[in-house]
């Protein structure tokens, strides 16, 4: 199975290291499980105040390899989200604290829209419970079937959502990947979710590639998972 | 061999539970009972009727399964410790477990640490650091150090690395009679290979915690671990076998 992973990260993570946390590394890994090509955001960009440099360190690294692509993280109040060229630009509210619902969000996100952007929200890095205690980010679960339907025309994809949360969002423009999507009966869960809305992130190098892989070998068939596994994200990507 | 230290068999799942163990490759796995099904604190009838149910449980998967007798050290004594000593005469019990009902540095432990002292038995304790805050009486890895010192003959598993993290690695470092299963939250990457390094692969052991998580999920922490085949043997089986005398 080929795979495209929606759900990659590269740098330095503030709270603890990761072994593959550099592209060079983790590139090579996921080759090994038939992951050829992904959304790549900068792991540093969620605490960061200088998101120019670390779109710019996050495009350079990206750029010896082919198939990744350096997702960029705009916020509504930093201008420079109308000069990005990026199809897909990522937004992380919890950490950059601010709504997806606020006006300011949602001019950005209309404007962008009408450009043809679409929107990779990142929901959480970590299992809250285990958030540093002097940082703890809540989800803005509740805010994205607002914010999705203020866009309907727009993909929205949902990074490390759980499966409780994915069932909450009735908008047909929302998608979510499978990196924290761990019910038990998970074949049975992927096949009743809606079709061409689930996509294969892994979250890697934060958990372990292979556990999202895990869960399309699972006895799903073997449509289902190619699907997932990679037709779904090229489908929104126009790739 | 994969050798499954933590799943549970909740009421009707233990078919399901089973049967995916099995799909997954898994040979022999404990059923932990239906613990939380009854809140934090059960009665010594509800404590009853979920050891009774994992016996039977256990006896339709003999071949495959062994079970924990799950105990609320704040019942009354006599009857923990009757509870306790009828599961552990039954070859489907090779231990007990414990849940949030007593924090574990509560001298209420006593009788039962006794038992599996006794028995060469192990006890399973659940175990957490949540920055969101534990239960009333659940136990942190602090907790179980200190249950470890006073107990240093017990054989201990501190369940959920995943959701004790390095900290929790650390605080039972130097209790060598603790063990840490695989099983908590996400696949972290990295978690295996931390314990591997500090406390060395006899002291960490393969555990799922389905049905609330997923065998091949949980199972890919420590395929893809970056330890030795001979540590991931240890982890996946070998230590578990050593610890239960199964």
């Amino acid at each position: 199975m080929v795979a495209f992973d929606v759900n990659l990260s590269t740098g330095r993570w503030p709270f603890r290291p990761y072994r593959l946390q550099t592209l060079d590394l983790l590139v090579p890994h996921l080759a090994q499980y038939g992951i050829t090509g992904g959304l790549v955001r900068s792991s540093q960009a969620a605490f960061s105040s200088d998101l120019l440099y670390e779109n710019r360190e996050l495009a350079q690294a990206c750029r010896p390899y082919n198939g990744f692509r350096a997702l960029p993280v705009v916020h509504p109040g930093y201008g420079f989200w109308r000069d990005i060229q990026t199809q897909a630009v990522l937004l992380l509210p919890s950490f950059q604290n601010y709504s997806l619902l606020d006006g300011r969000t949602l001019d950005m996100a209309r404007a962008m829209a009408k450009n043809g952007h679409l929107f990779v929200i990142a929901l959480r890095e970590e299992d809250e419970r285990s958030q540093h205690p002097r940082c703890q980010v809540k989800a803005p679960t509740a805010d994205i079937q607002a914010f999705a339907e203020a866009i309907p025309q727009t993909p929205v994809i949902v990074l490390n959502a759980l499966a409780r949360e994915c069932g909450s969002w009735s908008a047909a423009n929302v998608y979510f990947d499978i990196a924290f999507y761990e019910p038990f009966t998970i074949t049975e869960s992927l096949l009743a979710a809606p079709k061409g809305r689930v996509l294969f992130g892994s979250h890697a190098p934060f958990f372990v590639a292979g556990a999202a892989l895990s869960k399309l070998q699972a006895g799903l068939p073997e449509a289902d998972a190619q699907a997932i596994a990679r037709d779904n994200a090229l489908a929104i990507l126009h790739m | 061999m994969i050798l499954d230290i933590h799943t549970h068999n909740f009421k009707g799942q233990a078919d399901a539970v089973a049967a995916a163990a099995l799909a997954h490759g898994i040979d022999r796995f404990l059923f932990l009972g239906d613990v939380l099904r009854y809140g934090d604190q059960p009665t010594k009838e509800q404590i009853r009727q979920v050891n009774n149910e994992t016996l039977a449980d256990v006896r339709r998967y003999f071949d495959h399964c062994r079970g924990l007798c799950f105990l609320n050290p704040d019942n009354a004594t006599e009857f923990v410790v009757e509870e306790a000593e009828r599961c552990l005469d039954m070859p489907e019990f090779l231990g007990i477990k414990m849940e949030i009902c007593t924090n574990c540095r509560s001298t209420r432990m006593d009788p039962i640490m006794e038992i599996l002292e006794a028995r060469n038995a192990i006890l399973l304790h659940h175990c957490f650091y949540k920055t969101t805050g534990n239960c009333r009486f659940e136990s942190d890895p602090s907790d179980i150090a200190d249950l470890a010192r006073r107990f240093p003959r017990v054989k201990i598993v501190m369940a959920h690395l995943g959701g004790v993290g390095i900290q929790g690695v650390e605080d039972v470092a130097d209790c060598h009679n603790v063990s840490i299963d695989s099983s908590g939250a996400q696949p972290e990457a990295g978690l295996v290979e931390y314990a591997v390094e500090r406390i060395g692969a006899e002291r960490v052991v393969y555990g799922s915690d389905a049905p609330c998580r997923n065998f091949g999920t949980q199972m890919a922490r420590i395929r893809e671990a970056d330890i030795t085949e001979a540590q991931r043997r240890l982890i996946f089986s070998e230590n578990a076998r050593r610890l239960l005398g199964w």
